[in-house]
């Protein structure tokens, strides 16, 4: 009797919450998907009065066509996805020794360098894109991939390096003297015991990173425009004038982030499932 | 020959001094216990002599050759730690082989040996399981099956036992003990707990604030301990301030404060006036008319009365008030007194001990 009424509850609960998040998750999606197919939709109409895939093919470059007001977007897709494989390669080999670092030694005014690094995100960002952007336009890295790049990085670094120092730390150092004191040094406990202990945070230090770049707009537009045109800044342009266009470009910038999750998540299931909690 | 030897070694962390000039010998061979309360410096011990710490005086030496300043990874020194520290993210057979790839061992003799090690412990049959998927004791075993398989000289052991219920602990001891006289390693065993130190050391060795107290054999330390503290820390034992009336040849005849005259036999009297006397309470004897056969020797014969009884099974813990002490015995349970009835002891002169703080 009683635990029937509680399995209830809690299906209801449940149920509640399934709700929640696919109104939430989904309902944007929902709502962008509709829009990417209408090709006539007039106010106050709840639905498109005509609708058909012309937008996706032209932003995907099957037809070009002059008549709509859309364009490919690949090249901004392929830059996009590049901009962000290479700043994650960057920021990890930056995030994990200073991660590494910050979690181990008592680095001398280690709580200033998390400071430092958190700068660009608890500070206003556009003074210092602006002050960035004259620095830039003077050593020539203004509209350059490289100089968004590291502006992707500024961004992703900060959180890459907090989530790594905190996975190193989670790790009980008991498992590394173990390491030692079967015949390890230094170099290979580092490898064979606390890297793989730590990939999990590591990677999912490594989508933050990645999707944080995927979606950067205010740096990437004040340094990289009009040379470097993500896919975020195509989106900009877009949104203003064409709602179908700017839906598709929305819904085609959650397939790489989408992607990337998936797959950290299989190497995490194969590699670790057996050992993690 | 793997003997171990502490030469006057001295650990501090800041200010604080952990290790105070220990002097401590391991035979080869042998197992050594250091045992002592909590924060005396047992595990800063043991990560000096494993390598993970420097001492800022003192030599260590194994097998009299000195390895103070080698690090642990060169020290080939086998170590079972206080919390296990089994690699989670490896199979119980990669705990093992992990030290033995590292030697660049061949594959298939990795195989036999962590095979052979295993059932060794007991544990055939749980290569493939993952740390977290075995029970206490057999993470225990899993641990000293890695140190074991490297076949070390040295192995060292902090509180192994400590997170395992008392019948798996019991267990867990005498097979440890075996396993160590089997293979003959020099053993050092980490412990605060007396019984588990009577139970499996050829030597014991007691520490308190960062010294030795005392070394010896679980016997004599307990019959003779070297002071106050020692004489606490080895089991249950009574206290009665007193002091030296007369010192004459292997006796002395002592005064509590209390007024209680006693006469204690003990090869060497401390030569200070001031003393306590320590008495087990497997040393005060009950009497009464029948049984006793010295009852007509007039002294430490005192007049008590019982104050607590707590039947134990096959024994009875009496709490006796002797003048103004109070002092713990036990007793048959046949036949039983009861709480406040007068009753006469008497304290074994030979058993009791003088001994200074
Ligand atoms: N890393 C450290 N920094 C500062 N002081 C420390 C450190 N490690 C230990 N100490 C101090 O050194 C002393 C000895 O510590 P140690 O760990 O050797 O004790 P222990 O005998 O192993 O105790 P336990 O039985 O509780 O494990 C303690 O007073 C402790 O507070
Ligand atoms: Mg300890």
């Amino acid at each position: 009797m009683h635990s029937t009424r509680k399995r209830l509850i809690r299906l209801t609960m449940e149920l509640v919450l399934l709700v929640t998040v696919l109104l939430v998750l989904l309902g944007p999606v929902l709502s962008l998907v509709l829009w990417s197919i209408a090709e006539t939709w007039y106010w106050p109409h709840a639905l498109p009065q005509q609708i058909g895939l012309q937008y996706w093919h032209q932003a995907l470059g099957i037809h070009v066509s002059l008549a709509i007001g859309a364009v490919s977007i690949l090249p901004a897709l392929l830059l996009s996805i590049s901009i962000a494989l290479v700043t994650v390669l960057i920021s990890m080999a930056i995030t994990i020794p200073a991660g590494y670092a910050l979690s181990k030694y008592r680095v001398p005014l280690g709580g200033l360098v998390l400071f430092l690094f958190l700068m660009p995100n608890a500070f206003p960002q556009m003074p210092v894109f602006v002050n960035l952007l004259r620095i830039y336009t003077r050593i020539g890295l203004a509209g350059t991939v490289p100089g968004v790049v590291i502006v992707h990085m500024l961004v992703g670094i900060v959180f890459g390096v907090w989530i790594t120092s905190a996975t190193f730390k989670s790790i009980p150092p008991g498992l590394q003297d173990a390491a030692r004191s079967v015949g390890a040094t230094k170099l290979i406990t580092f490898w064979r015991i606390t890297l793989p202990l730590a990939a999990p945070g590591l990677l999912a230090s490594a989508v933050f990173v990645f999707i944080k770049s995927l979606e950067e707009f205010t740096g990437t537009f004040f340094v990289g425009l009009p040379f470097v045109t993500t896919l975020p800044m195509m989106l900009y342009s877009a949104s203003g004038y064409n709602m179908q266009f700017a839906s598709v470009i929305a819904l085609v910038m959650l397939v790489p982030s989408v992607l990337f999750m998936v797959l950290v998540q299989k190497l995490l299931r194969a590699e670790y499932v057996g050992g993690m909690g | 020959m793997a003997d171990l030897r502490l030469e006057n070694v001295v650990k501090q962390y800041g200010r604080v001094k952990a290790i105070n000039g220990l002097n401590l010998e391991v035979p080869d061979g042998k197992l050594v216990t250091i045992l002592g309360p909590s924060g005396c410096g047992k595990t800063t011990t043991l990560r000096c002599l494993s390598g993970f710490l420097v001492p800022e005086y003192g030599r260590i030496f194994v097998g009299g050759k000195d390895v103070t300043e080698i690090p642990p990874e060169r020290r080939g020194i086998g170590m079972v730690f206080q919390n296990y520290a089994l690699w989670p993210h490896m199979t119980v057979y990669k705990n093992l082989a992990f030290g033995l790839q590292l030697r660049k061992i061949h594959k298939a003799a990795i195989k036999s040996k962590v095979e052979q090690v295993l059932a060794t412990v007991r544990l055939s049959g749980y290569e493939d399981r993952y740390p977290r998927e075995l029970s206490g004791g057999q993470q225990q075993r899993v641990a000293l099956a890695r140190a074991l398989v490297l076949e070390p000289e040295i192995l060292l052991l902090d509180e192994p036992l400590s997170n395992l219920d008392a019948i798996l602990r019991e267990q867990m001891r005498f097979e440890l003990a075996q396993l160590q006289k089997r293979f003959g390693i020099t053993t050092i065993y980490v412990t605060h707990d007396q019984t588990e130190a009577m139970v499996i050391s050829d030597t014991v060795v007691l520490m308190n604030e960062g010294r030795s107290m005392q070394q010896g054999s679980p016997a004599d330390i307990y019959r003779n301990p070297a002071n106050k503290f020692v004489a606490g820390f080895m089991g249950m034992t009574n206290f009665l301030e007193a002091q030296i009336v007369e010192a004459l040849n292997g006796f002395a005849k002592v005064r509590t404060t209390d007024g209680l005259e006693l006469v204690v036999e003990q090869s060497v009297i401390p030569d200070q006036s001031d003393v306590c006397i320590m008495i087990r309470p497997e040393h005060i004897a009950f009497l009464n008319e029948t049984n006793d056969p010295r009852e007509n020797e007039e002294h430490n014969i005192c007049d008590a009365r019982v104050t607590r009884a707590t039947y134990l099974g096959g024994t009875v813990d009496y709490e006796l008030t002797i003048g103004e002490h109070r002092i713990r015995t036990l007793g048959d349970t046949q036949p039983r007194y009861q709480v406040n009835q007068e009753v006469r002891v008497r304290l074994d002169s030979e058993q009791m001990r003088l001994v200074c703080n």
